[in-house]
């Protein structure tokens, strides 16, 4: 008999938004699901937080002592429940901290584990799990063989499901033995190299020949933004070759990327990999850079960025 | 110390089809290189390494990913291993991680493994855990620093906009994300002569590993289809007043942005 | 009053764009460009675009292509800077033979007859005070102007475009011509993988290593040869060069700055088109985007280097990539008529698209509006190709 499971780890004491989701992405499976949430000194008023339609029952598992960089210790708990309950399906949220503990947990309970599904389907009996590949070039449907099964779905995938009266709750302890200590927190330092940049503005040719290159710039400070160029914008000594985008120069993988008067030669595009959001703006429609972009923004740029520095 | 590093070599071809009889996927050309973030995993593992210490460097892969080899080899690794067999094709996650387990264990024990975080094509991340709880070390995810004093492993983990100081018994899994150092260039001269060096090819048989448990016969993960997604890429044109297309882009990047402080910051 | 002549070009890489420019300037042609991706972004977008005034690309024979095409292209930057992405690095061209001294000589003579500088070095002590890390033991001399230096391919050929349609030319981008209409063994037309037709009194087929199979459309058996561009970008060990790298020439390979890095390629001329290591017919849609390079070739740079260039031998291998040109027997381009009627020619160029396309473009332009052909256009005509197979 299959058991269906959503797993979540809260931090902080708060439940994330993600449970909501991954409901909606159970009832595609049909049955109702049951909730299972990690974490220290778990209260039972988090259960009314946590109920979705599609879930029949929260679950809170005190994990004392761990917190969500020992995951080692995690897995052992992760496990455990598995094992307890007898779950056949675990959905988590496809993230850093769920996908390290239930790899591992995976391993320990011979579990097939498939990644940032954006689609789930009941076909024959066996869940059909759908997830973009190649840059969503290409559609890839995937199955486990046998039980359990562990996947992760990516964020957004599905529209968060309705909030429900307070289901049944219970609460447990498993323990897990972790060789990892956490100590201290810092801040990250703000994109110290472009490589590392989360978020990244970049400045064309276009924006040198407007004069708007310190607008970009102002712009790329005020979203707090690491700055790159093109390679005429580096040649022309606005930035430092180090920061210039492309084959020659340095290649980037940012979450997102708005790049102001870019052409979108091949030599530019081959510097931005991986699949973050690109956001173009360019006022020539016929920009290479639009068959790169994932938003492209026709428009003078001066007027643009005169609206978007004036924002609050 | 005994440092070990896994590789994987990636096709660079991001343009991808997939052919309507067998629905396998159909790349533009054969060319591979070394994964991304597996640079920066090299970069750490050359940084750690001491007089007397050893690294290692491990691919699973066809012949072909000798070529990512080669490229370690030129950044000082001393040992360079293929794990190559007909058995090993089509191993999902599981498989990887079993295969390179067994390997790192064969030639180990390893004081310290690094891998990078996710590898380009597949882009799971989860070979790396697996693979530590195989070998039953911990494991630390998005290390961008690490440091080994005696039997532990002072690492630095990414998480978010958050940077988590931790401590690890030796031995420990690294993963390493791109982006985390500035990793050296193989000089020419070094290249040439990696391109010379011994590469010791690795089957299954030579680690003793079972081949139904790995592979497409060992996949527990299984693709059942592939479908083009038959719409070009095509770019979301805003449109409008130029208020109406700053306040459009504004809420873009806001809306991104604030998903980028939720991605794993909150953690502790 | 008179009909436009149509013609439709296929490629839109800098052998179409520069020819559709140039069509464009007659106001009774009716011009329109296939492109199938995106606007000289093909192998046009791998080639170095050096444009010396006396290295050996190009053989001096034709030299005023070559100043032609370096005049356009600075006209062209005066005109917006940055559209056709100049980088005025001066050149260094090395002399290994006496042979090589005559010839760099007459192109400084020739350079100089043009109103530019250039000089004859022999002071070694002065050759390496413009590249410090160059062995001056292995050379005569090194010829060198600080006039030129190289341009961007893929932006020249968008500057082309834009002035095409400026002038009214039409580019479809993203058509991917898959027939060529041939009617009672003429040329009539084109269509589209759209499924689209088009039809042209004049189709030109600017494809360059794509033409073998673009020929095939037409029946035509186009003899062009891939060979393989391998180039590298490297780092200096300095990382950053307090001095301005030329552009560096020696017989077997040349170098450029890019940025902070190192261009490095081998020279299309050292090309064996029998050597299957060197020459081939490929497919340049399978070119990957990146990588794809020989072991063979890294061990050809460093023996170069060793020798000539011991500054980089400890250079940072960055990235590589692999083009083809498309090469033919005698290295030099094959333009205007072929057997096919109204089915013309304007590819072959090897490396040197950038420097040889505007003269030829202008050359062709004016023979398909005009029927007035050039010396030019006879040297370089398809026939000489047929007279060569017949021997």
């Amino acid at each position: 008999m299959s058991k269906t499971a959503i797993f979540i780890w809260i931090q902080k004491g708060r439940a994330t938004d993600s449970a909501a989701e991954l409901a909606a992405a159970a009832k595609a499976l049909g049955e109702p699901a049951s909730l299972y949430a990690f974490g220290a000194d778990l209260d039972e008023a988090l259960a009314a937080d946590l109920s979705f339609d599609g879930i029949d029952a929260v679950h809170l598992v005190n994990t004392p002592g761990l917190t969500p960089c020992q995951t080692d210790g995690l897995a052992d708990a992760a496990a455990q429940v598995m094992t307890d309950d007898g779950l056949t399906t675990v959905l988590l949220e496809a993230e850093p901290v769920g996908r390290d503990i239930m790899s591992r947990a995976a391993v320990k309970v011979g579990a097939g584990m498939t990644s940032d599904c954006t689609a789930l389907e009941v076909q024959d009996g066996a869940i059909r799990q759908i997830k973009p590949s190649f840059g969503a070039q290409v559609m890839v449907a995937c199955a486990v063989k046998g039980a359990p099964e562990i996947i992760t779905m990516k964020k957004g995938s599905y529209p968060p499901a309705d909030k429900t009266a307070a289901v049944p709750c219970d609460v447990r302890t498993v323990e897990g033995a972790s060789k990892i200590t956490c100590g201290k927190v810092t801040a990250l330092p703000s994109s110290d190299h472009l490589t590392g940049a989360d978020v990244v503005v970049v400045a064309g040719k276009g924006a040198i020949e407007s004069g708007q290159f310190e607008a970009v710039k102002a712009y790329a400070d005020k979203i707090g933004a690491a700055l790159a160029g093109s390679r005429p914008v580096a040649d022309q000594g606005f930035i430092p070759f180090d920061d210039q985008i492309g084959e020659s120069g340095t290649v980037i993988q940012p979450k997102l990327c708005i790049i102001f008067g870019v052409s979108g030669a091949i030599q530019f595009t081959e510097g931005i990999k991986g699949d973050g959001t690109i956001i173009a703006v360019n006022n020539d429609p016929n920009a290479p850079i639009r068959g790169f972009a994932d938003v492209f923004i026709c428009a003078d740029m001066g007027e643009l960025l005169i609206a978007m520095n004036a924002q609050d | 110390m005994k440092i070990a590093i896994c590789v994987k070599y990636v096709p660079v071809d991001s343009k991808v089809q997939v052919d309507p009889a067998t629905h396998a996927l159909v790349r533009g050309s054969g060319a591979g290189e070394i994964n991304p973030s597996d640079r920066y995993a090299v970069e750490m593992a050359r940084r750690l390494k001491g007089d007397g210490d050893t690294l290692d460097v491990f691919t699973m892969g066809p012949a072909d990913a000798v070529r990512a080899l080669k490229v370690v080899l030129a950044l000082g690794a001393d040992h360079a291993y293929l794990l190559n067999d007909k058995a090993f094709a089509g191993s999902d996650t599981l498989g990887t991680a079993k295969v390179l387990a067994a390997a790192l264990e064969h030639y180990g024990p390893y004081d310290v493994v690094l891998m990078g975080s996710a590898s380009n094509d597949g882009a799971t991340g989860q070979v790396g855990p697996m693979t530590a709880e195989l070998l039953g070390m911990p494991d630390v995810t998005d290390a961008v620093d690490l440091r080994i004093d005696g039997t532990t492993a002072s690492v630095s983990k990414k998480a978010g906009d958050a940077l988590f100081a931790l401590k690890a018994a030796l031995p420990v899994l690294v993963t390493v994300p791109f982006g985390a150092n500035e990793p050296e260039l193989p000089t020419l001269r070094n290249q040439v002569a990696a391109n010379q060096h011994d590469i010791i090819e690795v089957t299954a048989a030579d680690l003793g590993i079972d081949p139904a448990t790995v592979g497409q016969a060992g996949a527990l993960s299984v693709v059942t289809d592939t479908m083009q997604v038959v719409q070009k890429k095509q770019a979301v044109t805003v449109t409008g007043t130029v208020d109406e297309m700053a306040n459009k882009l504004a809420g873009l990047v806001e809306g991104q942005l604030k998903a980028l402080q939720q991605g794993g910051g909150e953690h502790v | 009053m008179s009909k436009k002549k149509r013609i439709g070009i296929i490629g839109g890489g800098i052998s179409g764009t520069a020819l559709g420019f140039n069509l464009s300037l007659y106001d009774d042609a009716d011009v329109t460009l296939f492109e199938k991706g995106r606007i000289g972004c093909g192998t046009t977008a791998k080639s170095a675009g050096t444009v010396c005034l006396f290295d050996d690309s190009l053989n001096n024979r034709y030299w005023d292509v070559r100043l032609y095409g370096f005049e356009t292209y600075l006209k062209m930057e005066r005109e917006r800077k940055g559209s056709a992405g100049f980088d005025k690095t001066g050149t260094l061209v090395c002399a290994t033979s006496e042979k090589e001294v005559d010839r760099i000589k007459a192109g400084i003579a020739l350079a100089e007859s043009a109103g530019y500088t250039g000089e004859y070095i022999t002071d070694k002590a002065r050759i390496k005070q413009i590249l410090p890390m160059l062995n001056t033991d292995t050379i005569l001399g090194a010829g060198y102007t600080a006039d030129d230096g190289y341009f961007d391919g893929t932006m020249i050929s968008n500057t082309f475009a834009q002035k095409m349609e400026a002038n009214g030319g039409t580019i479809l981008r993203g058509a991917n011509v898959t027939e060529i209409v041939i009617e009672n063994g003429t040329a009539k037309g084109v269509k589209t993988a759209d499924g689209d037709r088009y039809d042209f009194d004049v189709v030109v087929d600017c494809t360059g290593p794509w033409s073998r199979f673009t020929g095939e459309m037409a029946g035509l058996d186009v003899p062009i040869w891939h060979t393989k561009a391998e180039a590298f970008f490297v780092v200096p060990p300095e990382k950053h060069l307090d001095y301005v790298f030329p552009i560096l020439k020696f017989p077997a390979f040349y170098a450029l700055r890019a940025g902070n890095n190192i261009f490095i390629c081998k020279s299309h001329l050292s090309m064996n088109l029998d050597d299957p290591m060197h020459a081939g017919q490929w497919d340049p849609d399978r070119l990957p985007e990146r990588e794809g390079t020989d072991d063979y070739f890294i061990d050809f740079l460093f023996h170069q280097f060793e020798k000539n260039v011991p500054g980089l031998t400890d250079a940072g291998l960055n990235s590589s990539w692999l083009s083809y040109r498309a090469e033919t027997r005698d290295f030099l381009p094959i333009v205007g008529d072929t057997p096919v009627k109204n089915y013309l020619l304007a590819t072959g160029y090897g490396g040197n698209g950038v420097i040889e396309a505007p003269a030829v473009s202008r050359d062709l332009a004016k023979y398909i509006m005009r029927g007035e052909s050039t010396l030019l256009l006879e040297e370089w005509a398809f026939s000489r190709l047929l007279k060569d197979k017949g021997e």
